[in-house]
């Protein structure tokens, strides 16, 4: 619809058509017009002269109902029945029989007659004397004042008619006929009146009015008020009712109009003024059905002419297509090229000045399509130029900073998808590293519109950065300044240009300081570099040796063929030769130099010199003969250290023996006090108990001294054990046998068990006395531990075994076994762990077996017991 | 009151003074360690009026047991016995609170004159 619209209001076929159109329009409506109210007015004047024939007739009608009326009531009033009782009525009192019966019968008959006659609705009779109502057909009325003014003008023969009015009683409009009721004298001794029904009156006056369906008739009174109750559809009568035909009425007028009726409806009307009913009597009907025709015929003729307009309209329409579809086709071609279709041709369809300009027009988009053509091609080519370059290249608007394309090389340098990069500011993708460089760029840009190469800090999206080279250049692009920037990453490049010249320096540094000779020769022998270790071993300096051949300079005179020979050798072939060689320096001397040298090849694998490590040995020569001299002394020198160091040893061990004898002393000492003070107790208490004459404490005090002397022996004997020095005494011995009698004098608490499985056989050759002390010292312990375990069944076995060669004994307790730290301490002098005792003893027991060739074993598990193992050199029984 | 306890691990030495003892009508409580003797006093330690203790003992030793005994039940005088000459060591006894200290071998006059002062 819209597009219609539009169409309309631009389109060339609008501008030829449209006043025509609208001319006719025009026309038809003003010709409608003109029809219709001509035909109105006609209508008008047929109205008004149906209507004033209509109001004729009714006022005749109504005339003529009215006497109708009045000759029925005089007929009435004259029958003699009525004549007879109303005389009774009107003469006698109201308490008088024939009062009574006068009313009743007239009552009766009044009654009947109104059923009858439809055209009455009250009759009464009124008393001459103070016009009450003494007789009603409306039993309310009785007895009420109904005397009316407008009765007094009755005269004694009259039929008196009173137009419509307010009667006194109830106020209703009524139409009354009165007629004096005389006695026989001729005096007037009441009234009949007879009130008419209105409504009859209207239905017999005004029921065929033949004016249409909205044709009315109808009255109205001096006050206005309506009569023909039914006319406005409601069952009162209407008060107040007013237009302008009812006031022309009233006031006596008569004629006709446009008007709007009581009900506001406009009518066309005829009213006229009955000045013998005193009532306005009105014909109306509405305008709208008088002028219906009226309006019929302006229609039609609205549509004969809009059925003429619209022919015109539509010849109008192909005469101007005819002129306006090649220009739209044109025109249509012309959005649609500029739109960007190429391919659009308008058909020339004839050779006039249309057809001139569509073949103008079709040449000129040919020509535009090849143009065109040419110029996507060369696009297309500088686009894969710009996509592949491997530089990063962006377009943007120099003003915005706004990216309008990357390439793809700019993305992975900055790290941005080119869809992200396009679009954004240079701003948001935040690439300037600095503010300084970001300015730098604008101002070189804004002053001389091109930026060659210069470098700047950039950062890429992950917040890294780099050093880029910026060649930029301004450019207009739709009317619009815009910098196309070229970025070169060359951080990669600087940091190879710094680690370059990091490791030529740190070169450098090497050569410079490295303490040994370096020197690089060229082909042909010549130095080209000569650090300053070299200047130091030859006394030439760098500038000195430059350029100069190793014969002028370092080669002595008498080996120069030979090195030729080697050099060359060396660059053809060897990798690296190493060689001791003279040479000779700068004041002359010769010195020994040790060579190591390494050719040099080019890219190609050509020989471009050597580079030659040297040192000056001569010292080192020195050195080495120097030192054969020193080892040839050490030698001596250690046999003869090694001799007083066995003698230095051998005094050691003396002496370490008699520290150890010291303190054995010391404590040997402290431990004989004991039994000496025992004994010395015992002696004193002997004394005491001989005074005393206590025998049995005698004889327990001698037996402590007796036990403590031999304490004091067996101490004394352990101390020479260990400290014994003499020739050992060796007599063959039978283990078994001994062992047996030994433990039989062995004391022990009896509840220990001792088992012994001593077969005989097993011979040592050993001092018995000095063994028994060892096995006596074993068995001690052995009861010392049982006795330190709560358990009973404490059982000490002995048993002999043979080994390679050896003999050994087991003496095996079942006590609480020896701890870890206890059993490495074992072995040690002065360890004991008994309260009584040197701490001798197992020390003594290894001296013994070790004096006699061997060993002592002790294995022990907390809990389970002890196992000591002597160890002796078997002895073969003859 | 009237016993005398002895700390000391050599059972004939203790026995010796038992001995000596018994010819004057005294017992003698024998204790061979520091330990023993301390569970004895904590249940009769009234029954004890002089303590003897050596130096070297199994376990705890003679001096810390007299400084158990003196701060704990300190009107039993205790007097040590040691076959030891060393100052050091005669120095701490005395210190620890020793009523008397009797270097072994005493005589037996020496050791009576203590029991009859102290009893």
């Amino acid at each position: 619809m819209n597009m219609l619209m539009k169409w309309i209001r631009e389109s060339l076929v609008r501008r030829l058509v449209g006043p025509a159109l609208v001319l006719s329009v025009v026309a038809v409506v003003v010709v409608g017009l003109i029809a219709y109210y001509s035909v109105r007015n006609i209508l008008i004047g047929t109205a008004h002269t149906r209507l004033a024939s209509a109001i004729d007739r009714h006022d005749a009608e109504l005339k003529r109902w009215i006497d109708d009326q009045k000759q029925d009531i005089v007929f009435l009033s004259r029958t003699p029945f009525f004549r007879e009782n109303v005389a009774n009525i009107l003469s006698y009192e109201s308490s008088h029989r024939y009062h009574a019966d006068g009313s009743k019968n007239l009552s009766e008959f009044l009654f009947s007659y109104i059923k009858n006659y439809q055209g009455i609705r009250e009759i009464m009779i009124l008393s001459g004397v103070d016009g009450k109502v003494l007789l009603s057909t409306s039993r309310e009325s009785e007895g009420q004042l109904r005397a009316d003014y407008s009765l007094s003008g009755l005269g004694d023969e009259d039929v008196l008619t009173r137009g419509i009015y307010s009667w006194v009683g109830t106020g209703e409009p009524a139409f009354t006929v009165a007629r004096p009721l005389l006695d026989a004298s001729g005096v007037r001794k009441g009234v009949l009146v007879v009130h008419l029904d209105l409504d009859r009156m209207a239905q017999v006056v005004f029921g065929h009015a033949g004016l249409g369906a909205t044709g009315e008739t109808y009255v109205v009174s001096l006050e206005n008020r309506l009569i023909s109750a039914q006319r406005s559809g409601q069952p009162e009568f209407l008060w107040e009712t007013y237009s302008e035909g009812i006031q022309e009425a009233i006031q006596g007028g008569r004629g006709g109009g446009l008007y709007k009726n009581y009900a506001g409806v406009p009518v066309v009307g005829a009213y006229r003024w009955l000045p013998n009913l005193e009532v306005a009597l009105l014909a109306e009907v509405s305008q709208q059905e008088a002028f219906a025709s009226a309006r019929t015929f302006g229609l039609l003729i609205v549509a004969i002419g809009t059925f003429l307009s619209g022919l015109l309209f539509v010849g109008n329409l192909v005469a101007a297509r005819r002129i306006a579809g090649p220009l739209m086709n044109m025109s249509l071609m012309a959005s649609r090229v500029a739109a960007g279709d190429l391919s659009a041709k308008i058909m020339v369809k004839n050779r006039d000045e249309t057809g001139v300009l569509a073949e103008s027009f079709n040449r000129m988009v040919e020509r535009l399509k090849d143009l065109y053509g040419e110029l996507q091609t060369k696009a297309a080519y500088f686009k894969t130029v710009f996509q592949l370059s491997p530089d990063a290249i962006a377009v943007l608007n120099f003003e915005t900073g706004v990216i309008s394309d990357v390439s793809e090389s700019f993305g992975a340098l900055f790290g941005f998808l080119p869809e992200e990069a396009i679009g954004s500011s240079v701003a948001e993708l935040n690439v300037w590293y600095s503010r300084k460089d970001r300015l730098r760029f604008a101002n070189t840009l804004r002053g001389k519109a091109v930026v060659h190469g210069e470098e700047f800090k950039l950062k890429r999206k992950d917040g890294s950065f780099f050093t880029g080279r910026i060649s930029a250049r301004m450019i207009e692009l739709d009317g619009v300044l815009h910098v196309i920037s070229v970025i070169w990453n060359i951080s990669e490049l600087q940091r190879i240009e710094a680690a370059l010249r990091s490791n030529e320096e740190r070169l450098q540094l090497i050569i410079d300081r490295m303490p040994i000779g370096c020197v690089v020769w060229n082909t042909d022998f010549n130095v080209e570099l000569w650090n300053p270790a070299a200047e130091e071993i030859f006394g030439y300096t760098s500038e000195e040796a430059q350029g100069r051949h190793a014969n002028d300079l370092v080669v002595p005179e008498d080996v120069v063929p030979r090195m030729e020979k080697l050099y060359q050798r060396l660059l053809t072939g060897d990798r690296t030769a190493h060689s001791e060689n003279a040479n000779k320096t700068r004041d002359g001397r010769i010195i020994y130099c040790d060579w190591h040298n390494t050719p040099l090849r080019d890219q190609n694998g050509l020989p471009i010199g050597a580079m030659s490590m040297v040192r000056d040995i001569s010292d080192r020569k020195v050195t080495e003969r120097q030192l054969e001299r020193y080892r040839l002394h050490l030698e001596e020198l250690v046999s003869e250290r090694t001799r007083q160091l066995e003698e230095t040893q051998a005094e050691l061990i003396e002496k370490e023996r008699l520290a150890v004898l010291g303190q054995l002393t010391a404590t040997v000492s402290h431990e004989l006090r004991n039994p000496l003070g025992t004994v010395s107790n015992a002696i004193f208490s002997v004394r005491d108990a001989l005074q005393k004459q206590q025998v049995e404490r005698v004889d327990k005090a001698l037996t402590l001294a007796d036990r403590n002397v031999r304490r004091c022996d067996s101490i004394i004997s352990e101390l020479l054990d260990f400290t014994r020095n003499q020739e050992l005494v060796r007599k063959a011995l039978d283990l078994g046998p001994w062992l047996k009698e030994l433990v039989a004098e062995h004391r022990r608490p009896k509840e220990i068990d001792l088992v012994c499985e001593l077969p005989v056989g097993f011979v040592v050759a050993v001092d018995p006395e000095r063994l028994r002390r060892a096995i006596v010292n074993i068995l001690d312990n052995a009861v010392q531990a049982l006795g330190e375990s709560s358990s009973g069944n404490a059982r000490i076995t002995l048993s002999l075994k043979r080994a390679d060669g050896k003999i050994g004994l087991d003496v095996v307790d079942n006590g609480p076994g020896i701890t870890e730290d206890v059993m490495s301490r074992v072995f040690e002098p002065l360890f004991s762990t008994k309260g009584f005792g040197v701490g001798l003893g197992m020390s003594v027991v290894k001296n013994i077996i070790e004096d006699y060739g061997g060993d002592v074993a002790v294995t022990s598990a907390p809990g389970t017991g002890t196992t000591v193992t002597l160890w002796l050199p078997g002895q073969r029984e003859e | 009151m009237a016993n005398v306890l002895i700390i000391e691990d050599d059972p004939d030495f203790s026995m010796s003074l038992e001995l000596v003892l018994g010819l004057r009508d005294l017992t003698a409580i024998k204790a061979p360690s520091a330990e023993d003797a301390l569970l004895f006093l904590e249940e009769q330690s009234e029954e004890i009026g002089l303590a003897f203790m050596d130096i070297k003992l199994p376990g705890m030793n003679g001096i810390e047991c007299l400084r158990n005994i003196h701060s704990r039940w300190p009107d039993i005088p205790c007097v040590i016995m040691t076959g030891f000459r060393d100052s050091e060591r005669l120095e701490s006894a005395r210190s620890a609170g020793a009523a008397e200290i009797l270097l072994k071998p005493f005589a037996m006059e020496q050791f009576l004159t203590l029991v009859k002062k102290y009893i």
